[in-house]
């Protein structure tokens, strides 16, 4: 009887497509060097905070945003998780998305897609799609919990 | 596929934006206590609340598994994947089971009279005709109305229905075809991951802006 080869060894194939899973480079260096992550929150001064996840898949998120009031646009975007890889990864692009190039605005970072996230990354599994959508859905509540506080103030 | 109509228990209230969708558990722990969210397909005009269910893992077998009067805890509804009624022309990209908050915006809109003044054209892409979902009750709602069109595709068979077209992938070419200019336009697009991601890339590569794209994709 033929034994199936394994054309490469040491990586991850997904079950229904029987494609790679390798990740790419962009996605291991957000893993390995997450950035805007915060720690402990205690002393961070925010302007709306969003939690998402589902506690009991293992999931969470939680996120932070400042926003500058004349312009609108996020100045500050922290994060952590308790999450996979591609969350990690995926969020860690998130937040550079949010504030580089003196930042987007509030109103346009609500139309953030996943996809937008997958194509600075190189790309995610299919499978890890979901990962991705975390961190979004965190960013958007903070930016309601943000918007909530400003009609409030 | 099965379409779970809820009403409310007590005091709670249907208030929701046609597009959105809403998380669904068990009370016990059938399905491990799991959280999934399902586009509502209800309108909001209706006395309850509908979720149409394609069958496909575990969770959505024991939704199909569900007895009449069983109950459920349904969360509020979130997302924003609604068009505003300032957009007048707006085009709607439905991959299979993905038809469900379309439909509820669909529905919703002919109630209120809104097709008279915006323009919807809903591309539908199922893999056979039997897949169609409200397939009668969106033939039903574009008939009378001028400004709402339904193109419908099939991928894996071919009918002679009149109604039915194309037998192909939905690409930007169809589109492009049916519509003659992109530009201006607002696209939602809800099905498949590899339907979404894929006609994202293609809207955008046609030089479709950002701000004019929606997506919603199940997984």
């Amino acid at each position: 009887m033929k034994k199936k080869k394994n054309k490469k060894i040491g990586d991850v194939i997904g079950k229904n497509k029987g494609k790679s899973w390798l990740y790419t480079g962009i996605v291991k260096d957000h893993f390995f060097h997450p950035r805007n992550v915060l720690l402990d929150e205690t002393n961070y001064q925010y302007d709306g905070k969003g939690i998402a996840g589902n506690p009991l898949c293992g999931d969470i998120m939680a996120l932070w945003i400042k926003v500058d009031p004349k312009t609108q646009k996020i100045k500050d975007c922290k994060w952590r998780t308790y999450g996979c890889a591609s969350a990690i990864s995926a969020t860690s692009m998130l937040s550079v998305m949010v504030t580089e190039k003196g930042g987007i605005a509030v109103k346009k970072a609500l139309n953030l897609k996943p996809q937008q996230i997958i194509e600075r990354l190189g790309g995610l599994p299919e499978l890890k799609f979901h990962c991705s959508v975390l961190g979004l859905d965190a960013l958007k509540e903070a930016i309601n919990d943000y918007l909530k506080n400003k009609e409030t103030k | 596929m099965l379409t779970l109509k809820f009403s409310p228990v007590k005091s709670a209230t249907l208030s929701f934006e046609p597009g959105q969708f809403a998380l669904v558990s068990f009370l016990d722990n059938r399905a491990a206590g799991k959280i999934r969210a399902y586009s509502i397909s209800s309108v909001p005009q209706d006395k309850f609340l509908a979720l149409t269910i394609k069958k496909l893992g575990a969770f959505s077998s024991a939704l199909h598994n569900l007895k009449i009067g069983e109950r459920m805890n349904i969360s509020f509804p979130a997302g924003n994947f609604y068009p505003q009624e300032s957009m007048k022309n707006i085009v709607f990209l439905a991959g299979g089971i993905g038809i469900t908050p379309f439909y509820s915006i669909i529905k919703d809109w002919a109630n209120r009279g809104l097709l008279s003044r915006n323009k919807i054209t809903l591309f539908y892409s199922s893999k056979t005709k039997k897949e169609i979902i409200f397939f009668k009750e969106l033939n039903k709602i574009a008939d009378p109305s001028p400004n709402f069109k339904v193109i419908y595709l099939l991928t894996r068979e071919k009918t002679k229905d009149k109604r039915i077209k194309k037998f192909s992938r939905l690409n930007v070419k169809t589109i492009k075809k049916q519509l003659k200019i992109l530009k201006g336009k607002y696209f939602f697009i809800c099905g498949p991951i590899e339907f979404v991601n894929d006609l994202w890339k293609e809207l955008k590569k046609n030089g479709v802006k950002e701000n004019f794209i929606k997506t919603e994709a199940f997984y």
